[in-house]
């Protein structure tokens, strides 16, 4: 199932970013540049896995926004250009699961609304992906109902890329999120365990190699 | 050294040798007085015995001898007269001789008579000695009278001590005089230089109370009116660095929304595998918020050179219907777009400005007018008559303005509806411009709003200015 997220956001270039991204890479968006508009739709229509919100939006501002959401359980994560520390605590204290500042980089607020889904349960822990059902809970892959034994790197680099289907993830980036952000390895490293996964699981034609970026692994070969 | 000090040090020395010399040149005149009057005495003495030995030599036939002069002399108890004929003393009970009395230089008449006398020191004590003669017979008779005027110089001497004894009680007593007096005068000197500490401490609304109307007085005045342009400029300052501050933080603010759109496709661009279509878009996005970003810059900029000071603007009297017409024609097109009728009446008064500058604003209030407007409503331009003054006013008949947001519509980037000002392409940074146009002009703008009803934005023109 495809997670639906809410963006309340005022400025239609930025909406129309966020929701490009979030439809690449698998998630389905609905847009509002008015606070009082989105919170008067919720009785109606409140079936959303995660929120975004700015916070100076007209009609009614962000954090007014999220007591709204709270009941009926949807995470939210701001994303605003104040950048001044007591919105920000404010804002988390209110109950947001995140809080981010604009400018901000695409692959981080993918990655951590991800990391919202994953923590409020609300990403499937099966995902089926040209052939294979990937486990996230119990660390497995199968095709035909056969396991294929992975290496924890090797599962956890499969893991990010998949999460982030048809987006481009530096190899810097991929050392950060799964080797984790004091390791002082080389980008080779990542190379290495790209070639393991393709070898493995069949995918050297979906996984594409990025000249100047990284890997991006695509739904089609 | 302290002027306090210095000045009483100078004036007592001075005080005091003015003194000593006045009073010094008195003591002289006194001394040659008394002197006179010594000798006076000697000469009054010597003249009379003078005139006795001569009544007695007429009185003897010219025939005086020795022992007739001594009876004479012995008869007078005279002391002090030495009595010579032909070289010979007939008498002298003096401690000189004749011969010494005669070798004395200096010898002067006194007046017109044919007495003479000399002064000389014997024994370091002054001496008269007065010298007359007498013809009796073949032989003149010379005496010679001496007195001893130790007791005249004594007492000048005397005299001397006592002047410079008051010379010095007056001097100390003006001294103390003195001091208050300057004490007096200069105490607001150090409340001056006091007040200028605190000021310069940063307390510039300290001032000095001080009412006399002396020089220092007059110091304490001009001393005032230094401190209040001081604290006038520093508060000017501030104003203009705050306006500037939060300018600045509202600009980075501004900027952060088309720059986050920006990076933000370029990175979808980047790493995400679009479709033609989606890129098409993102590649649209990018574009226009560039152009978006461009705008702002350049108001930005124009803001900036209105709020410099130094910027200088060329000031021209003009009819305000000219600036009527230059501004419908450059609003016309959007005008018509939106379907709003745009009226100009009056504007018979002439305005001195920048026409360039003051067309910018009347711009700047149409555009917002017509954003505010419903299709087929219409903007109003007209003047209106006040007291020395008139306002050029633009009407519209859109949605009003909350009173709460009434305060901040002139602050840069601030709008009332923020979403639709953003589709029409606003940057909120009209009204700011126009304001600074406006108080550079040194004229000023009030608005009159009701939500509902529409607004009036109202440019005040003095006259006078």
């Amino acid at each position: 199932m495809q997670s639906r997220i809410l963006i309340v956001e005022d400025d239609e270039a930025i909406a129309n970013m966020i929701a490009m991204n979030l439809r690449v890479s698998g998630m389905t968006s609905v847009r509002f540049d008015d606070g009082r508009k989105a919170a008067d739709s919720l009785p109606g229509d409140h079936a959303f896995d995660l929120a975004l919100l700015d916070i100076m939006v007209p009609g009614c501002d962000g954090f007014e926004l999220l007591k709204y959401l709270k009941p009926y359980d949807i995470p939210v994560i701001f994303l605003t250009a104040r950048d001044d520390v007591s919105s920000k605590v404010q804002g988390l204290q209110d109950g947001a699961e995140d809080y981010m500042t604009k400018p901000f980089e695409v692959l981080e607020l993918l990655v951590r609304i991800e990391k919202v889904l994953a923590r409020t349960k609300k990403l499937n822990s099966v995902v089926r992906y040209a052939g294979l059902e990937v486990n996230f809970e119990e660390h497995t892959v199968r095709r035909d109902g056969a396991e294929i034994p992975l290496k924890p790197l090797e599962f956890d680099l499969f893991s990010v890329l998949l999460k982030n289907k048809n987006i481009a993830v530096s190899r810097e980036d991929l050392l950060g999120l799964v080797w984790g952000m004091n390791y002082m390895g080389e980008t080779r490293t990542v190379d290495v365990h790209i070639g393991q996964i393709r070898k493995k699981l069949g995918l050297s034609d979906r996984i594409k190699t990025i000249p100047k970026i990284g890997y991006r692994l695509e739904d089609e070969p | 050294m302290k002027l306090k000090t210095k000045i009483l040090l100078i004036c007592s020395a001075a005080f005091l040798v003015a003194t000593l010399i006045g009073n010094f040149m008195i003591w002289r005149i006194y001394k040659n007085q008394l002197v006179d009057i010594a000798i006076q005495n000697t000469y009054t003495k010597a003249y009379s015995v003078t005139g006795d030995l001569t009544r007695l030599c007429e009185k003897l036939d010219g025939k005086i001898d020795r022992t007739s002069a001594e009876y004479f002399f012995k008869s007078e108890q005279d002391d002090y007269t030495v009595c010579v004929s032909g070289g010979e003393e007939y008498y002298n009970h003096t401690v000189f001789s004749a011969e010494y009395l005669n070798q004395q230089e200096g010898k002067e008449y006194f007046g017109d008579s044919t007495f003479q006398y000399c002064t000389f020191e014997w024994k370091q004590k002054p001496i008269v000695c007065v010298y007359s003669s007498i013809t009796a017979g073949d032989n003149p008779i010379n005496l010679y009278h001496v007195a001893d005027i130790s007791d005249t110089y004594s007492q000048i001497y005397k005299l001397g001590f006592e002047m410079l004894g008051i010379s010095f009680s007056v001097i100390a007593l003006t001294a103390v005089f003195l001091y208050f007096v300057i004490k007096h005068s200069m105490g607001p000197l150090g409340k001056l230089s006091e007040t200028a500490k605190r000021i310069a401490n940063g307390k510039y609304d300290e001032r000095i109370s001080y009412s006399r109307k002396d020089e220092i007085g007059l110091l304490a005045d001009d001393f005032n009116k230094m401190a209040s342009a001081v604290e006038r400029h520093t508060q000017e300052i501030e104003e203009s660095e705050t306006r500037k501050t939060l300018l600045m933080g509202s600009l980075t603010h501004e900027l952060k929304t088309p720059l986050t759109a920006i990076s933000g496709y370029a990175q979808t661009l980047r790493h995400a595998k679009l479709s033609p279509e989606d890129t098409e878009e993102a590649l649209y996005y990018i574009d226009k918020e560039c152009g978006r970003l461009g705008r702002l810059s350049r108001k930005m900029m124009n803001l900036l050179e209105l709020e410099r000071d130094d910027t200088v603007i060329r000031m021209e009297s003009v009819p305000v219907s000219r600036l009527f017409s230059a501004a419908l024609y450059a609003c016309s097109s959007t005008a018509v777009e939106k379907n709003i009728t745009l009226t100009a009446k009056d504007g018979n008064e002439n305005i001195l400005c920048d026409v360039d500058l003051m067309t910018e604003v009347l711009v700047n209030l149409i555009d917002n007018a017509m954003k505010a407007s419903a299709p087929g409503s219409e903007v109003l331009l007209y003047t209106e008559a006040a007291e020395n003054a008139f306002y050029i006013i633009v009407r519209d008949y859109g949605s009003g303005i909350a009173d709460a947001d009434i305060e901040r519509i002139f602050e840069p980037f601030y709008m009332a509806d923020k979403s639709r000002s953003r589709k029409s392409g606003g940057a909120g940074l009209g009204l700011a411009i126009s304001a600074a146009i406006l108080r550079k002009h040194g004229y000023s703008m009030t608005v009159k709003s009701s939500i509902g009803h529409g607004t009036e934005m109202r440019i005040y023109i003095s006259m006078t200015s």
